[in-house]
């Protein structure tokens, strides 16, 4: 008998948890080593997940996209000296355009920011890609439920995960449509994809105002206003695994975020005490 | 139960009124079939009985509507109100969870039910639809006729002292329908209250107690299903279809056109396949292999049940799909694993949802998309898009946004957006679904003038069997991804084996109303 897969470990609850902890964490983390180290420990869980290939070839796009970006533009602007040259590319002394543009490099300083930047947003996209890929919207909302979010709210968070595929799908066959009708698409020509998904937009948002219309009266006659109004969310009770992890991981967030403010105020001189030496070091280490 | 005086009922930038000063009684434990063309007020009927009109959308509302003894408007929600379960016309944008299980947990749920009445709930209410432990199956992996049964058991299970059920066949085949109609029985042998909207009178009639006729918004007749024979005219006058249209030999059988005679000798073919195969996935649903020809000027009619890939083969015809083996070819084209640049000037597509097909901000703008897309040149534009915008009555409309227009209207012009410019060969998926018999006529008497006029070969998949039967010539089923008929539509009409493959349900014949159906109390099943 095989496993269960990581993703299915814990609740809805113990997942949103650890999503949010983790939106802070990376925020304090200032080590790119401890970053990337963390965003592997991240893709493990997701390929241990069995999500699919196609799943997984949208987390690899998602994820050069992401730091080529990341990386290019920061080394590109980044105006804070000292900095390293990489490469020059338009050098100022070039005729028209070095004048024009000051002179265009990329700094190794900049490639460094925007390597960290990338990091942390890889981070939470890994960490939400497999939340959402490994939750049913229905489970999704009993766990944001159980964190005492508004039913309302957490209805339409989830209703709109639920039909996120279905409008892709449709902006599928609103492109297709345009295509029998001799629409050209084609790789030389990248502006006229943009105009097609621009296309999209009003028969996508007509559509999709009457699914929701229909959407709301159908979940009002089931009774929606009576759980809305009541105090209390009824869900199923949640394991040990999922006790633990709303325990314990926004008990070590608040950890990290004390030991960050004290490392600051013992940079800055506000505060310093001998017997806290071994956080700084650790702090110094790690964040 | 029910009780309405005097409604009326007007939405804003409306003209009409949805309702007109209605006045109706539905006893506790009767079964009642509200019928009458599209735009008749049915679904205004269902809504504001279900008390889910919107204050914000509304012109005017008077009158008094109360359902158990509780103002309509304020029974969602309120303790002690009696529960209203409403089934909605497609299914698809009904459900909320991803698995069977879920989607009928969640009104118990709501209703703040133990986990183990939950659980009971659920098992129970899918065992009464004929999904008995599919608890934990993906809504996704049904069909639209299971879908519209998961849908039910996710009423059912909060035990509603009234249903409400809106066009409840129009999205299902044949074999959905009959066991929507079990459904139904064992509905009403529970005594159970049930009003049921739908233009299918033949099919929903026999299991009612009465039948009332909605026109334009205002109660143009009601009966007891008993007397119904008796009033004929009554259905033709507001174009819904009477229990059926014999032919002239008074067997049941639907009228069969004879208008096509293929010219000898025949032309070359529009469309050419040889072992023409498709399949999704490695291990997903597989077409074919496909033989066939059509040639200009035919009529075919594409048949078969939900799921037997009358879309897939409309999608290869229209290059949206690639053939995975075989050979297709298109006006004496071949087409490969690219499908031709210039064939987009002979095909035509209009696909399930024409709303979808709708791109641009005016009528006029759509219509001249294909023939500018098409590279035509400024003039040709002009004059195709004009004669489109006549030809289909559009032109009144031209500066509209599409999106401002009527079901009806928006379905003519995403037909003739798709074919302004010309075409020789025009593929249609389902042009009859949620179309009254008034709509679904003209729309496929526009199609076959088509295929006079400019010997384009029209080819469309329904589960409308009576509609077609006067719109086609030909008939072809697919069943399971097999073609398993390709002949006269009059030989498939005479062929009850072969139109239970194709998971249609030849209407009753006058039956509603009739005693001896009443004692029977059923739809014949083909």
């Amino acid at each position: 008998m095989r496993a269960p897969a990581a993703g299915r470990l814990l609740g809805a609850r113990a997942k949103i948890v650890l999503l949010a902890c983790l939106s802070v964490a990376v925020l304090l983390v200032d080590s790119i080593t401890v970053l990337a180290a963390l965003d592997l420990a991240l893709l493990a869980v997701f390929a241990s997940a069995r999500l699919g290939w196609k799943r997984f070839a949208i987390l690899v796009l998602f994820t050069a996209a992401t730091v080529w970006g990341f990386v290019l533009t920061q080394s590109l602007f980044y105006p804070y000296r000292p900095r390293t040259l990489l490469l020059e590319l338009i050098p100022p002394g070039a005729p028209v355009l070095g004048p024009l543009t000051g002179g265009v490099a990329l700094y190794w300083e900049g490639a460094l920011y925007g390597m960290l930047q990338s990091l942390r947003f890889l981070a939470l996209l890994v960490l939400g890609l497999t939340v959402v890929w490994t939750t049913s919207p229905q489970r999704l909302l009993l766990g944001l439920r159980r964190l005492r979010l508004p039913y309302r709210l957490a209805f339409m968070l989830a209703a709109a995960l639920r039909f996120l595929p279905a409008i892709a799908e449709e902006a599928r066959t609103v492109v297709t449509a345009m295509r029998v009708r001799g629409y050209r698409l084609r790789p030389t020509r990248p502006w006229r994809y943009l105009a097609a998904l621009g296309h999209c937009l009003a028969p996508i948002l007509f559509r999709n105002i009457r699914r929701a219309t229909m959407l709301a009266d159908s979940v009002e006659s089931r009774s929606f206003a009576a759980a809305a109004s009541a105090a209390t969310a009824g869900a199923a009770p949640s394991g040990v695994a999922d006790r633990l992890v709303c325990l314990v991981v926004p008990a070590a967030t608040l950890l990290l975020v004390g030991a960050k403010l004290l490392h600051l105020a013992a940079l800055s001189g506000l505060f310093y005490s001998d017997a806290l030496a071994w956080l700084y070091g650790l702090a110094d280490a790690i964040l | 139960m029910v009780g309405i005086e005097g409604l009326t009922v007007s939405y804003r930038g409306s003209e009409q009124p949805a309702l007109r000063d209605l006045s109706l009684r539905i006893e506790r434990g009767s079964f009642v079939l509200a019928t009458g063309p599209t735009g008749c007020g049915k679904t205004t009927l269902v809504r504001t009985l279900a008390g889910l009109l919107r204050r914000e959308h509304l012109a005017e509302m008077a009158g008094t509507v109360s359902v158990g003894g509780f103002p309509a408007a304020e029974i969602q929600g309120r303790p002690g109100a009696p529960r209203v379960g409403v089934l909605f016309q497609n299914p698809d944008d009904q459900l909320i969870g991803h698995t069977c299980g879920e989607e009928v947990a969640f009104g118990l749920e709501n209703i703040g039910s133990s986990p183990q009445a939950v659980a009971d709930g659920v098992s129970t209410a899918l065992e009464m639809v004929g999904l008995a432990g599919m608890e934990d199956v993906p809504v996704a992996n049904l069909s639209g006729g299971r879908k519209q049964h998961l849908a039910t058991a996710a009423l059912l299970a909060l035990n509603p002292d009234l249903l409400l059920l809106d066009e409840p066949t129009s999205n299902i085949d044949g074999p959905g329908v009959a066991r929507l109609l079990g459904l139904l029985r064992a509905l009403r042998a529970q005594r159970r209250t049930v009003l049921v909207c739908s233009h299918d009178v033949a099919e929903l009639a026999p299991l009612c107690d009465r039948v009332i006729v909605l026109n334009e918004g205002e109660l143009l007749a009601e009966a007891e299903t008993s007397r119904l024979h008796d009033q004929p005219a009554l259905f033709d006058a507001v174009g819904i279809g009477r229990p059926w249209v014999g032919s002239s030999t008074g067997r049941g059988r639907p009228v069969v056109s004879s208008s096509y005679s293929p010219p000898s000798p025949p032309p070359p073919p529009v469309v050419a396949a040889r072992g023409l195969a498709y399949r999704y996935g490695r291990d997903g649903f597989a077409l074919g292999p496909l033989s066939f020809e059509v040639r200009p000027g035919e009529r075919l009619a594409l048949f078969g049940p939900n799921g037997g890939g009358k879309t897939t083969l409309l999608s290869l015809l229209a290059g949206i799909l690639k053939p995975a083996a075989g050979e297709l070819g298109i006006d004496g084209r071949r087409v490969g694993r690219r499908f031709p640049a210039g064939l987009a000037a002979a095909v035509a597509y209009v696909a399930q949802n024409p709303d979808l097909m709708l791109h641009r901000s005016t009528v006029a703008g759509e219509v001249a998309a294909r023939p500018r897309y098409l590279r035509l040149g400024p003039r040709l534009v002009e004059s195709e898009a004009r004669a489109a915008l006549d030809h289909y009555r559009l032109d009144a409309l031209s500066r509209r946004h599409p999106f401002a227009l009527s079901q009806g209207q928006r379905q003519r012009l995403a037909l003739a957006a798709a074919v302004a410019g010309g075409a020789k060969l025009l593929l249609v998926d389902e042009p009859t679904t949620g179309q009254d018999r008034l709509q679904a006529g003209e729309l496929l008497d526009r199609l076959s003038q088509l295929a006079r006029d400019a010997a384009a070969a029209v080819f469309f998949s329904t589960h409308n069997l009576e509609a077609a039967a006067g719109a086609a010539d030909r008939a072809l089923v697919l069943a399971d991804g097999r073609l398993r008929f390709d002949g006269p539509m009059a030989e498939l009409l005479g062929d009850r084996e072969l139109l239970r493959l194709a998971g249609l349900r030849v209407p009753r014949r006058a039956a509603a109303g009739r005693s001896r159906a009443r004692r029977a109390g059923v739809g014949e099943v083909v």
